[in-house]
C-alpha cells in the first residue's frame, strides 16, 4: 500500500551571510517497506530531524526525491508527524487538539474521543494541555498522529525527555496502536536500545553530512518486552561487530 | 500567594479596596469644591443633578449615541486594516522594509494634523471624521501586530502543514490564536485613544456628539455640564470594558490558568 523510497542527493544549509554552506545530508538512500517499523539511529546533530522534515515535505529546499509506490510524491500519502516536543495548541482542549487535524466530516464522528479513551485520556478530554503532565501531553500528540489513520507516521525522538517508566509506557502504547492500525513508521532516535525494542529494521546514519552506513534487521519476535535480555544481547553483538557505530563512523568491513 | 495571605490575615478584599478608592475620589472632589467655592469647580452633587437633567431633558443620549457610533466605526476600521497590514509586514520581510518608513512617519504625525488635513481634503463630513480618527490609531495597531506576527511559533504552523489542514484552518486555528494577546493589547489601548480623539474631531468639524456639546458648554462656561458629559462617557466606556472587552479577553486566555 505504501512503501517509501528516499533518495536525497544533497541537503545544505546556508551558513551566516557570505559564509560557507553546511552540508547536512549527502547521498542518502533509504527504502522503507509497507507497514514496516523502521528506526533511524544516528549521533546527535547528524541531521535526523532534517531528514524527517524532508520526508514530511516541510523542508522542500533539497536536492532529491521522496516517492511512494507508482513514483508518486509524498503529497499522495497521508502523513502524520510526532515531533520531539508535543507541539499541542495551548488554546485548545485535548479533544480539540486531536480533532483539529481531521476534516469537517470526520472531526465529530467520535473517532478522536474513542482513540483518546483507548489511551486512558477520557477524563482529560476538556483539559487544556498546560494542565497535563509531560507524559500525558505526549499521549495526546500520539493520538493526534494516529487519528488521521496515516499511511506514513514519522516520529522524531518523541520520548527522549521523559523518565524511563513513562517513556516505556508510551513506547508500549505506540506499538499497541501500530499493531491495531498498521502503517509505515519511521522513528528517529539516538537510543539503540529503544530502536531494537521498537523496530523491524534499523538504519544507522553517519555523522554529518549524513548517509546510511548500515541497515540491520531486528530478528526478535514480537511482542517484545522492554526488559527482555535478548534486546541487550542483540545490542552488544551489534556494537561488538561494528565499533564506533553509534558515533556515526562507518564500519570498515562493510557488508559487500 | 496573595489570596492565601488575605484569607489568613483577614486583609481587605480587592472589591472593597476599589469601593474605598472610589468613595475617596468623591470625598476629595467634594472637599476641593467646598474649599474653592467657585463656578469653575462644581461639587459632585450639582454635577449629578445636571447629569440627570441632560439625561431626561437634553440631548445627552443622542450625543452619546452619535459619539459611540463614531468610536466603533473608527475602531473597527483601524483594527481590521491595521491587523491585516501588521500581519503582512510581520510575514513579508520585503514589504516590511518597503512600508517601515511610512509607518514611522504616520506614527509621528500629530493627531491634530491628521484631523485638519482630513477635513480640508475630504470636507467636513462623517467619512472624513471617522477616517481621521482611524488614521490616528492605525499605525499603532500595525506595530503591535507586526511584533506579534514575528513572535509566532513556527513549530505550531509546521503541525498544520504536515497534517495538511488547509490554509483557512491553518490561519484561523493555528496562526491567529497566537496573535490574540497582541490584538487585545491593540484593542484596549485603541479604544482608550480613539474616544479621546473622536471628541477632538467632533469639536473641530461636527455639529453633534459629545465633543461638539463640550465646545458649546465651554463657550457658555458651563463646567457642570462638561463634567456631566465626561462622566456619562466614562460610564459608557466602563460598560464597554466590563461587558465586551473583559469577557472577550478572559475567554481568549482561559487556557492560561
Amino acid at each position: 500500500m505504501a512503501s517509501l523510497n528516499i533518495q536525497i542527493d544533497e541537503k545544505a544549509y546556508p551558513m551566516s551571510v557570505g559564509g560557507n554552506e553546511r552540508v547536512a545530508i549527502k547521498n542518502l538512500r533509504l527504502t522503507v517497506l509497507d507497514s514496516e517499523f523502521l528506526c533511524i539511529v544516528g549521533p546527535s546533530g547528524c541531521g535526523k530531524t532534517t531528514l524527517l522534515n524532508i520526508i514530511a515535505g516541510i523542508d522542500q529546499d533539497t536536492k532529491g526525491t521522496v516517492s511512494t509506490d507508482g513514483n508518486l510524491g509524498i503529497e499522495s500519502m497521508r502523513v502524520s508527524y510526532m515531533f520531539q516536543t508535543p507541539r499541542l495548541l495551548p488554546w485548545m482542549t485535548v479533544r480539540e487538539n486531536v480533532q483539529v487535524v481531521l476534516d469537517k466530516t470526520t472531526a465529530n464522528n467520535g473517532k478522536a474521543e474513542e482513540l483518546l479513551s483507548s489511551m486512558e485520556l477520557s477524563d482529560s478530554l476538556d483539559e487544556f494541555p498546560n494542565r497535563l503532565s509531560g507524559g500525558m501531553q505526549r499521549r495526546v500528540a500520539l493520538a493526534r498522529a494516529f487519528v488521521t489513520e496515516p499511511q506514513l507516521l514519522l516520529l522524531d525522538e518523541p520520548f527522549v525527555s521523559l523518565d524511563s517508566p513513562v517513556g516505556n509506557l508510551l513506547r508500549g502504547l505506540l506499538l499497541q496502536l501500530w499493531k491495531a492500525r498498521p502503517t509505515t513508521v519511521i522513528f528517529v532516535t539516538h537510543d539503540l536500545r529503544e530502536a531494537i525494542y521498537l523496530a523491524d529494521r534499523i538504519a544507522f546514519l553517519s555523522r554529518g553530512p549524513s548517509k546510511v552506513i548500515l541497515e540491520e534487521t531486528v530478528p526478535l519476535a514480537r511482542p517484545r518486552k522492554i526488559e527482555d535480555p535478548t534486546i541487550d544481547h542483540f545490542r552488544r553483538d551489534l556494537l561488538s561487530q561494528h565499533d564506533n557505530l553509534l558515533q556515526g563512523i562507518a564500519p570498515p568491513s562493510d557488508k559487500s | 500567594m496573595n489570596t492565601i495571605r488575605s484569607i489568613t490575615k483577614g486583609e481587605i478584599s480587592p472589591g472593597w479596596l476599589r469601593t474605598i478608592s472610589f468613595v475617596l475620589l468623591i470625598v476629595i472632589w467634594e472637599v476641593s469644591a467646598l474649599l474653592a467655592n467657585s463656578r469653575v469647580l462644581p461639587d459632585p452633587w450639582s454635577v449629578a443633578v445636571v447629569f440627570y437633567d441632560h439625561l431626561i431633558n437634553g440631548s445627552l443620549i443622542y450625543d452619546l449615541g452619535i459619539t459611540l457610533w463614531r468610536v466603533i466605526a473608527a475602531f473597527v476600521l483601524a483594527m481590521v486594516t491595521g491587523t491585516a497590514i501588521g500581519i503582512l509586514m510581520g510575514l513579508r520581510k520585503r514589504l516590511d522594509i518597503l512600508l517601515d518608513g511610512w509607518l514611522i512617519l504616520f506614527l509621528n504625525i500629530p493627531a491634530l494634523v491628521t484631523i485638519i488635513l482630513c477635513y480640508v481634503w475630504f470636507g467636513l463630513t462623517e467619512v472624513a471624521a471617522i477616517t481621521a480618527v482611524a488614521l490616528n490609531k492605525f499605525p499603532n495597531v500595525i506595530v503591535t501586530l507586526r511584533e506579534g506576527t514575528r513572535a509566532v511559533d513556527r513549530d505550531l504552523l509546521q503541525v498544520a502543514q504536515v497534517f495538511r489542514v488547509g490554509h483557512r484552518k491553518a490561519f484561523f486555528k493555528f496562526f491567529l490564536p497566537q496573535l490574540y494577546p497582541y490584538i487585545m493589547v491593540a484593542a484596549r489601548s485603541g479604544i482608550a485613544l480613539i474616544w479621546k480623539i473622536v471628541l477632538v474631531v467632533e469639536l473641530l468639524g461636527r455639529s453633534n456628539g459629545i465633543g461638539f456639546q463640550l465646545s458649546v458648554f465651554f463657550q457658555l462656561f458651563d463646567i457642570s455640564s462638561i463634567l456631566a458629559y465626561t462622566l456619562a462617557f466614562v460610564i459608557v466606556m466602563l460598560i464597554v470594558e466590563l461587558l465586551f472587552i473583559g469577557p472577550m479577553d478572559r475567554y481568549a486566555t482561559r487556557w492560561r490558568k
